[in-house]
């Protein structure tokens, strides 16, 4: 998945993105086209909460090797699918 | 009415009259010249008909049947103002030595502040005050000073502006006078702040006074209840209890006010060393046991004046020993303060002394060696209110792990000056749940690196919680600590401490358990795990009953 995603461009991600939130929090009747690319996350829009944070954490970790500093960082990462999508595409770029 | 318009409706004028008749309608007539709204509250006068005497006027009268005293006159008046959404009271007595005047000065003070007291300071430097008046200030002034360390030149004076909000979540319990000094305490403890204006006072001549004020019945009561405050103060520096500033603490807005001025970290710190230093040398001069003795009347003082305390162990008292009667119950609460207060004192002792100064075997610690001889595996030590876990944490320094605890920011520091002594520097790393994510990154990346996050099990501070059997009644326990251990997949291990004999802890460590979940319902899918950790403290409960410190009814959803 690593290497896969260091060739996909943000849209692919985007919908990789979701449809991984989908399986990982089995947010059942859900399809990836269901989640708009702006939606709250956290609180209102999709209303995740804490222990879903987990997920996403581990989600990041086993699915592209990323691991979220602090929650500083996290609460910027994970404000939405476009703050999230573009923290993966930013981070799984080989840097030159 | 009055000039400046500013929430005028929203401050309420009270005046509690007790056989004052000869003065409250003037006291009344001219406060109604600054405010609206303004209440006469007749505490069972028998000289005149308090309420015949306002009626057709502005004035609301609410009238006590009998005599209940001046600080049942306050709250009657509080309770009335509340519900019809008022949000300051002051109060100003109805005997005239108050100028009704003053008000003015009251009015602008309480513009965007709704967390403190005004107290009007009488200025006496004018005729026929009385010696007794003069001396009882000065000694409330002491008084005041030594239960809060806040100094206000006149703590007596009975012209003050509340703000209600707070002020009506204060447990008050005295009746009389005596509620004048009560309430500038804890509001000071509860966060509020004083303020003071300064007010005339007319005092008539000896012979026309017309005054409530029993001097030797009411002097009593103001004692008794300074004696309690001032009780319930050095328990506080003693136990580390922490002041209860929980009155500001809902509200966000407030809250990031009192950070910027109203808690004074200062003394809170030099309240905790003060404590240390009490403790030091009355450990020194009497030891352990000695410490331990005096358990014996602190505990009684709480089962008497702490109404607080003894109504939150009640919970699990009453699930423990559900066959026991009224006394009976008490005389278990009571023993339940005397063993937390025994396990307080050992923890102190540690920190004061700096040293190992107990005998603590652990079990089961071979079954935790196993599991950490993976450098990469973290885990989860799931701690509880249960014996002594910060006794156990310094136990398990030998693991050689670094330690994170995930710990609300209030309960920190002394925590972490007891968990140092036998850790060495920056082992012990504290994530705070009070932020976005309630701490679960930091979490995941401590366990990640394979290190250890202790998390207290039997408390949900309003988070997600399972349902299980527990002492024979449902009760709710937070699931975070086994939904982490699912997604990080790794054990979560029981931690309790027991306290044997005076120098003997033993700590138990073969509980491991590990949680496995797929999916968002997690409070079904984690039930077993959750359910098996109740029975291991439920095992717990039943061979140390008075080891178990459930100051909270867990058997409540409260969300």
């Amino acid at each position: 998945m690593m290497e896969e995603a260091k060739k996909m461009d943000l849209a692919d991600i985007r919908k990789l993105l979701k449809e991984l939130l989908i399986e990982s929090l089995s947010l059942e009747d859900i399809a990836p086209a269901d989640i708009a690319d702006d939606e709250i996350l956290f609180g209102e829009g999709l209303g995740l909460d804490s222990l879903d944070a987990v997920e996403i954490v581990v989600l990041l970790q086993r699915n592209f090797g990323l691991e979220v500093k602090d929650m500083k960082e996290g609460k910027e990462i994970f404000y939405s699918i476009d703050t999230l999508s573009k923290y993966v595409y930013e981070n799984t770029r080989d840097h030159p | 009415m009055q000039e400046n318009n500013f929430k005028s409706d929203l401050i309420w004028c009270v005046i509690p009259v007790y056989n004052n008749c000869r003065t409250v309608k003037t006291v009344a007539d001219e406060c109604s010249l600054y405010l609206n709204n303004i209440i006469v509250v007749d505490d069972g006068s028998t000289d005149a008909d308090i309420t015949e005497m306002f009626s057709g006027t502005t004035v609301k009268v609410i009238r006590h049947k009998k005599n209940k005293g001046k600080g049942k006159a306050i709250i009657s008046a509080m309770k009335y103002i509340t519900e019809h959404g008022g949000l300051f009271m002051i109060t100003i007595d109805a005997d005239g030595q108050h100028y009704p005047e003053d008000l003015k000065k009251f009015i602008p003070l309480l513009q965007d502040d709704e967390t403190s007291i005004v107290v009007g300071c009488r200025n006496f430097n004018v005729k026929n005050i009385p010696g007794s008046s003069r001396f009882g200030r000065k000694f409330a002034s002491f008084w005041l000073r030594m239960e809060t360390g806040i100094s206000i030149s006149d703590c007596q004076s009975g012209f003050r502006a509340y703000p209600l909000k707070y002020i009506s979540k204060i447990k008050l319990y005295g009746s009389h006078y005596d509620f004048e000094a009560e309430v500038l305490a804890r509001a000071v403890w509860a966060g509020l702040k004083l303020k003071t204006v300064d007010i005339d006072v007319w005092y008539p001549k000896p012979q026309e006074r017309v005054s409530s004020f029993k001097p030797i019945t009411d002097n009593v009561r103001i004692s008794l209840m300074h004696t309690r405050l001032i009780g319930r103060r050095i328990l506080q520096l003693i136990f580390f209890k922490k002041k209860k500033a929980f009155l500001l603490k809902d509200d966000k807005q407030l809250n990031q006010k009192k950070n910027a001025k109203n808690v004074n970290p200062v003394s809170r710190k030099r309240g905790n060393r003060l404590g240390f230093r009490i403790f030091e040398i009355f450990i020194r001069i009497f030891g352990l046991q000695g410490a331990y003795g005096l358990l014996y009347f602190v505990s009684c003082y709480y089962i008497i004046f702490d109404c607080e305390a003894v109504s939150s162990a009640r919970s699990y008292i009453e699930k423990r020993f559900p066959e026991s009667g009224r006394f009976a119950k008490y005389f278990h609460i009571y023993r339940l303060f005397i063993s937390q207060g025994r396990q307080l004192i050992d923890r102190f002792s540690v920190v004061c002394s700096k040293k190992d100064l107990f005998n603590v075997k652990i079990n089961g610690y071979e079954k935790l060696e196993n599991i950490i001889k993976e450098p990469d595996q973290g885990m989860i030590i799931l701690t509880s209110h249960f014996g002594n876990w910060q006794i156990a944490l310094t136990a398990l320094n030998k693991l050689g792990k670094k330690v994170f605890l995930l710990m609300r920011k209030e309960d920190n520091q002394a925590v972490r000056d007891f968990l140092n002594v036998g850790y060495e520097k920056g082992d012990i790393n504290i994530i705070s749940p009070e932020q976005d994510f309630g701490g679960v990154i930091e979490i995941m990346n401590a366990l990640g690196k394979g290190h250890v996050v202790s998390i207290m099990g039997d408390r949900r501070y309003g988070a997600k919680a399972s349902k299980v059997k527990f002492l024979g009644d449902y009760a709710y326990f937070p699931l975070s600590a086994f939904a982490i251990a699912a997604s990080a997949k790794c054990p979560v291990v029981i931690l309790l401490a027991a306290k044997f004999s005076a120098y003997e802890y033993e700590v138990n460590v073969t509980n491991i358990l590990y949680p496995r979940c797929k999916g968002r319902k997690k409070d079904t899918e984690l039930v077993s795990w959750i359910q098996e950790y109740a029975n291991i403290l439920e095992e717990f409960a039943y061979m140390h009953p008075y080891q178990c410190f459930l100051f909270h009814d867990i058997w409540k959803d409260n969300k």
